[in-house]
Parts: structure tokens; sequence; C-alpha cells
């Protein structure tokens, strides 16, 4: 009892944190007020250093958005985690996290904005390695290599921004927007963000982070730590406007959604189809951030973290059901043994591919409605919409494997919904997931976007999807020839299911040789040569050679000394002579 | 991809989406035609803190909804028909701009075919 | 004795059933559809059976590298494994701590559960009067715990 109060507790203060925020969200909406705090930590002399706070409406919703899913699955995890030992552990390292990146959201100030950063790192690899065995060591130590690229470009930001003498960047961002600095500024954001967000040369570490225990999967790597770049790049969208590198920006989140989405058709593991349908949304994200249109991204950016969340804690539920087996072969027809969480995982898939009037419609089809709006090549306009199909796709293909197909789980088994804890948690996400699209949408674009398109291309988004959902259906009963199929593009196929070996070409390849380097230059040089020759040897041989003349001088040899004496006075004497 | 395929026919007329237009706005008209009336003031856009971007034909229609959004606010969707006036609005104005690049586009093929028959 | 690898060697029909098991683990990695699977299993016994009674040794071999060979070119790049065995997502999550931890648990500790650390104390001491009578005392000069 006393040891799960923390759950009850923790989720308490954050459930009621997100309601205060909601209404000073309407609050601040309706006067578009922005409020800019500077709290003056230490006044000394000339120097003051100043923690400064800004308050507007999109600081203030995406705070309800995160404190919400955040308190949800902290009670989630009451039931979840309920075998844990440290059940207070896992729930502060949550909570430190969630401080974080409130933290993250609301500084306007580049030095608090990387502590924020630095803190959502640091803790979601605490969260990564929660489970202590190899694997989540690996994944961990990914996740923290990756993202630590992203503070190192911080880190320079912070350096440049030492040319305008002050780190709050909101005070003079519009005026200099044009200088040469602010432009290298803006490429090392973006890519900062491109770590943080997992975009293509960095999307390694999205699924290999699925090795941290699912309440933390709901929060971190779906809704709230992978955001963090995007709002980034939100809360910087004076600087993203006509720069060059944002075109290659939108190539490389335009293949991210691609590729998340083609992979996740061949993975089996069902965190991991989740994780890189999030890979693939949060291409969207950033391909319409590159296009200028911020609040678009904002918008599609709290839908999804909305049904995002509630995938991965159905996700949870199947997984602690199943006795920790993620592997959807293991599955199938589960629908007839927990019909409230197949319910919730059917809605929030559908939100997921745009099903209308669900959370994930509104924003996606407005996104991709602009985009069909804008003056864009084709290469990027059918990136756009086959990766609205593979959406489909794979959502279609999850649902079909998982609760249509035969059984196919061990012969003895005992599958039931869990508790009502969990239920009771993801029910309020499920609202969330049905209602906050509307919601938002309503509430937040003040200014309605006006679409003019032909009735076709309208429509095409339907279009999509529906083939997206005939080809799931297809693949996930195609039986018979399906080996000699797959052999028959072996290449081919390993290439895709493996993430076009992006785990290899960027990160493991990486990683690999930096520390592999590493623990060479240890071995060989650290330890090896240079102390062979400079520390161990240095020593080794001034031991030898002090012995050596401790030989003439104090062993009582005053002869050999004496004698060694005459001899040097004759040689001298005899080159004094020839000279 | 609306570009590429709308201008596939007249690559030649060398036009852009967001053209403006280079004929005599009278041409081709037994009528006048007077240039359009901004209806909201622009003491009253300013008060009420609209983006320069939106500041066009529909900004009175525009003033209306915003005012709405103002008096009814956790219920917002009570402003649907303010809102549905504003995008009827903005799609005749879309329209009306569809019409005048259209014109732009005849009158320049126009040209062209006369210059044509000039020549030969 | 069969079973106990020596030295790392093994018999050639070690060799081809355990290509038999991976085999049939590659291709239920494939066919997720039960009956499926079984037939294709089915139909791999019969082309495991068809060389079962070849004598001759040099092709026995021969015919093992090239089932190995086959394999390889079609293994599946995300198999199908259980999830608390080597390889698993679940592998190694919950770790056992060893028996002699709680040696060394601090008095304070220990005192928290007084009667089960009690009963251990007799417990060991049993042990070690069992140790002793079967293998004798332990040698004084071997201090390693």
């Amino acid at each position: 009892m006393f040891k799960n109060s923390i759950c009850f507790v923790s989720f308490f203060f954050l459930f009621l944190f997100s309601l205060i925020n909601f209404f000073f969200f309407l609050f601040f909406m309706i006067y578009n007020y922005v409020i800019f705090l500077e709290w003056e930590l230490i006044s000394f002399s000339s120097m003051s250093l100043v923690m400064s706070i800004l308050l507007d409406w999109m600081s203030l919703l995406f705070m309800m958005f995160v404190l919400l899913i955040s308190s949800v699955v902290i009670y989630y995890s009451k039931s979840y985690m309920s075998s844990e030992m440290n059940l207070n552990r896992f729930i502060m390292l949550v909570l430190l996290f969630v401080f974080s990146m409130v933290l993250l959201i609301i500084s306007p100030n580049i030095i608090s904005i990387l502590l924020g950063w630095d803190g959502l790192g640091l803790v979601s690899y605490c969260l990564v390695i929660y489970y202590q065995n190899i694997k989540s060591y690996n994944a961990g130590m990914l996740t923290a290599l990756s993202n630590r690229i992203g503070d190192v470009f911080i880190l320079m930001v912070i350096f440049w921004m030492m040319n305008y003498g002050s780190w709050n960047y909101v005070f003079y961002m519009d005026f200099m927007k044009n200088d040469y600095v602010m432009e290298l500024m803006s490429i090392m954001i973006i890519i900062a963000a491109m770590t943080k967000s997992a975009q293509i040369p960095f999307s390694a570490w999205l699924p290999a982070a699925m090795a941290a225990p699912t309440p933390v999967s709901a929060l971190v790597h779906s809704s709230t730590l992978v955001t963090a770049g995007v709002y980034l790049l939100i809360r910087f969208n004076v600087l993203l406007l006509d720069k060059f590198f944002l075109k290659i920006l939108l190539l490389l989140s335009g293949l991210t959604m691609f590729m998340a989405g083609i992979s996740a058709n061949y993975e089996f593991d069902l965190k991991k189809i989740i994780a890189l349908s999030t890979l693939s949304q949060l291409g969207l994200m950033m391909s319409i951030l590159s296009m200028g249109m911020a609040e678009l991204a904002f918008f599609h950016l709290l839908t999804h973290a909305m049904f995002k969340a509630l995938l991965f804690m159905c996700a949870g539920v199947i997984i602690h059901m199943m006795n920790d087996i993620q592997d959807i072969r293991f599955m199938g027809g589960i629908s007839n043994f927990i019909p409230y969480t197949s319910l919730y995982m059917n809605i929030s898939n559908m939100a997921l591919c745009g099903i209308p009037f669900l959370a994930g419609f509104y924003s996606k089809d407005l996104i991709l409605d602009m985009v069909m709006m804008k003056n864009l090549n084709f290469f990027v306009f059918f990136l756009y919409f086959i990766s609205t199909g593979l959406t489909m796709f794979y959502s279609f293909r999850l649902s079909m494997y998982l609760m249509i197909n035969d059984f196919n789980l061990l012969s003895v088994y005992n599958l039931y919904d869990e508790d009502l804890v969990m239920l009771k948690s993801m029910f309020v996400l499920m609202m969330m997931s049905i209602f906050s699209g509307s919601m938002l949408m309503w509430f937040i674009f003040s200014y309605p976007y006006v679409i003019y398109l032909p009735i076709n291309l309208k429509l095409m988004v339907i279009y999509v999807s529906l083939f997206g959902m005939l080809m799931g259906y297809m693949i996930s009963s195609m039986e018979i020839y399906l080996m000699n199929k797959f052999s028959y593009i072996y290449n081919l196929s390993s290439f895709l299911c493996l993430m076009w070996f992006m785990p290899n070409l960027s990160t493991y390849g990486l990683n690999y040789y930096f520390l592999n380097m590493g623990q060479m230059m240890l071995k060989k040089i650290d330890m090896g040569w240079s102390e062979f020759y400079s520390g161990q040897g240095m020593f080794m041989i001034m031991k030898k050679y002090t012995i050596f003349y401790n030989f003439f001088q104090m062993n009582n040899n005053f002869n050999i000394y004496l004698f060694s004496f005459v001899l040097w006075m004759i040689i001298y004497l005899m080159i004094l002579m020839v000279m | 991809m609306g570009h590429f395929l709308g201008t596939f026919q007249t690559r030649d007329l060398d036009m852009e989406m967001n053209l403006q237009p280079t004929f005599d706005s009278n041409i081709g008209f037994k009528t006048r035609r007077t240039q359009r009336k901004m209806v909201a003031c622009e003491e009253d856009l300013m008060s009420a803190r609209v983006p320069p971007q939106y500041r066009d034909y529909c900004a009175h229609i525009l003033l209306n909804y915003l005012v709405c959004r103002y008096k009814h606010m956790p219920f917002v969707y009570k402003c649907a028909h303010e809102k549905h006036n504003y995008m009827n609005c903005e799609q005749a104005d879309y329209v009306l701009r569809m019409k005048e690049f259209e014109r732009e586009k005849r009158l320049r093929q126009r040209e062209k075919r006369l210059k044509q028959e000039s020549n030969s | 004795m069969a079973n106990v690898p020596f030295l790392g060697l093994k018999t050639h029909s070690q060799k081809v059933c355990s290509l038999y098991k991976r085999v049939l683990r590659n291709l239920e990695a494939f066919y997720d559809r039960r009956n499926v699977y079984r037939y294709q299993a089915v139909l791999m016994r019969a082309r495991f059976d068809k060389n079962a009674k070849e004598t001759d040794m040099r092709k026995a071999v021969e015919l093992l590298r090239q089932g190995e060979e086959e394999l390889f070119s079609q293994i599946h790049p995300l198999p199908k494994k259980f999830a608390t065995s080597p390889g698993g997502v679940a592998y190694e999550r919950v770790v056992q701590s060893p028996d002699w931890v709680l040696d060394y648990w601090h008095p304070l500790e220990k005192a928290q559960y007084p009667e089960y650390f009690k009963k251990r104390e007799q417990r060991k001491k049993e042990f070690m009067a069992m140790w002793e009578k079967e293998y004798g005392k332990p040698d004084p000069k071997d201090q390693h715990h």
C-alpha cells in the first residue's frame, strides 16, 4: 500500500498541474498574452545571473500535454511495474525526466535549454538501461552517444551566441536573423534537433531505445523526448526561413518518414513497429516544419503524443500479459481475450492512420493539404503520400497480426485484460485521442487555414489510405510462398528490414570505430607503449642507471672513482695537446 | 504537383504561381472595373493584433470570427458559423484570383497568337 | 555422455540434427501461421530424410555443407526468439542474485528477518557437516571463498 503511494501522489499532482496549465492556456489564448519572467538568482556587482521563463500559449499547451501523459503513465506504471523492487527509483527517474522536459519547454534561454536538453539525454539514458542486461546497455549507449552529438551542437550554439552578448535569443532573433552567424547557428540548431528527433543519419537509436520498460517508451520515446527537437525548431522557427539547409532537412525528414514506414512493415517486434511509426510521424513533423509551418507541426506533435502514448500503453498491456514476449509472430487472435485493450489499440491505430474525426485526422489531413498546396516537386510529393499509405499499411498489418490472425502463443496460456489501473489510465488517453484533434483544431488556430484543392487531390489521402489498407491485408495473409519471395529479393529485403542498414552505417559503425579506437588507445598507448616508454619505462631506466651510478658512488669503490677521474683527466689533457 | 501538371501545356507562357497581372485591367470588359475596397479599417486590425498576412479583403469577417472566439472562449465551436463565413469569403477571393490568372494566361496566349499571325 | 560436447567436437549426426533444428527455427520465423509452418516443416523433413541413409561419408559431409550454405543464404534477418532465452528481448532482465550475497548483508539488515537468518545459519551448519562427511576437511591453505 505504502509502496505504491508514490505513484498516486505523483499522478495526482501532475494531473492537477496539467489541468491548471490547460486553464492558463485558455486564458493566454484569449488575451494573446506572452509572459516573460526574469528571475534573478544572483546579482553581484555588474554581473547578474538571471533565470528566464517564457510562458505563452504554445509552452502552456505543450506542458499540459506532457504533464497529462506523464501523470497517466505514472498511474499506469503502478500496475505495470508492480513486480519491480525499486519502484521509487523508477518514478523518481520519470519525474526527473518530466521536470527537465518542462524546463526545456518554458525556457527562452539557450543555457537553460541546454540544461533541459542534457537532463533529457541523461535521464533517458538511465531509463533505457533500467533493465540491466546487455541489450539495454548497448541501446543506452547508442541513445546517449547519438544524443550527445546534439548536445555538442547546442554547446556550439551557446559559444556562437557570445557574439551577441546575451543568451536570451528571443530578444534579438527577429532583428539578427539575416546575420551570417545566425545562419550557422540555425544549421547547428537543426542538426541538434535532428539528433533528438532521430532524423535520418541519427535514426538508429529510437528503435534501439525500446529496450526501456514500456511506460518509459510511452512517455519518453513517443511523445516527449523525441518531440523536444521539433519543439526546439518551433521555438527557433524565425531562423528557419529561406535557408538552403532547410531543403536538405526536407529531403532527410521525408526520407526518414519513408524509411521508417518501410521498415515498420518488415519489423516483427511489437514495440519496434510502434517506434518506427513514431519515427515516421516525426519525419512528417520535421518536414512540415522545414516548409515553415510551425503551427501545423506543433498541432501534429500534440495529437501524435496522445495516440502514440496510448498505443505504447496498449502494447505494454499485451507484453505484460504475454510474459515479456514482444514478437508479434507469437501473437494472434488476442482480441478474444483482451477486448478492452484491443478497443483502445484499434482506436489509437485508427487515429494514427488518420481515419476521419479521430485525433490524427485533423492534423495529418491539414498537413497533407498544405503540402499539396505548396510548389513541391514530384519526389517530395510522393514521399509524403507513399508514407501516408505506409502508415495505414503497417497499422493494419499490426492489427491483423495481433487481433485477427490465428492464435499463435504457447499451448498453455492465461490471457486476460489487466487490472483496472491500466484500463483507467488508458481510458483517459483514449478520450483524448478521440477528441483532442477537433478540440485543438478549434483552439489553436485563431486564423484558420484555407485550403483550395481539386476534389481528387483532396481525396488523395483517402485513396492512399485505402490502398495501404489493402496492402496491409494482403501482406498479413501472405503465407505460402513468403520464404521464396523473401529469398528471391533477399538483399533488398534485408536492406529494407534493417532500416536501410542505418544502424550499421551511422550509429553502430561510427560509434564502433571511435569506441574501438578509444579502447585501442587506452590499451596500446595509455597503458601500453606510452606507459612502457615514458611512465614505467623512464622509471625503469632511471632506476637502472641510478643503481649503476650508486655502484660507483656509494659502495666504497673509491679507487674506481679515482681511476675514472684520472682516466678522464688524461683524455682531457690529450685532447688539449692535440689541439 | 498542381504546379507541375497545371503548367504542363503552358510552359512557353512563363507563368509563375504568384504572378501579378501585367495587362490593363479593363481589356475585354464592357463595363469599367474598379479597385476593390478594403472593408476593415487599419485601426481595428491593429487593435485586434491580426498578423499582416491576414489583413486581406476578408479581414472584416475574420474580425467577426475573432470577436466571437473572444466571447465564447472555452466553447469555440459556437463560432462555426463565423468561421464558415470567413472560409467562404476566402474561397470567393481565391476564385477571383484564379479567374485573374486565367485571364492573364488567355491574354498572353492571344498576344502570342496575334504576333504569329502578323509574322506569317 | 553423447550429448556432452567434448572439446567442441561434434559427431556428424549431431551436426545434422543441429542443422535441422536451426532450419526449423528459421522456417518458423518465416511462416507465422501454424498450419503453413507444419506443411513447410514436413517438406523440409522429407528433404532431410531423403539423404538420411547416406553411407558415403564424403557425400554426407558435402550435403551438410550445402545445407549450411542454404540456411545461411536464407536466414531471417529478424529471427523469432523466445523472450527469456539468449537473444530474446527479456534475456537476463530479471537477475537472480547468488545465494552467498545474503551472507554479506549488514547485521542490521539481517535483523529485519530474524527467523529466516536463524534457520539459514542452522542450514549452513548442516550443509558444512554434510560436505565434510562426504569430501573431508577443506584444505586450510585454500582460502578461496
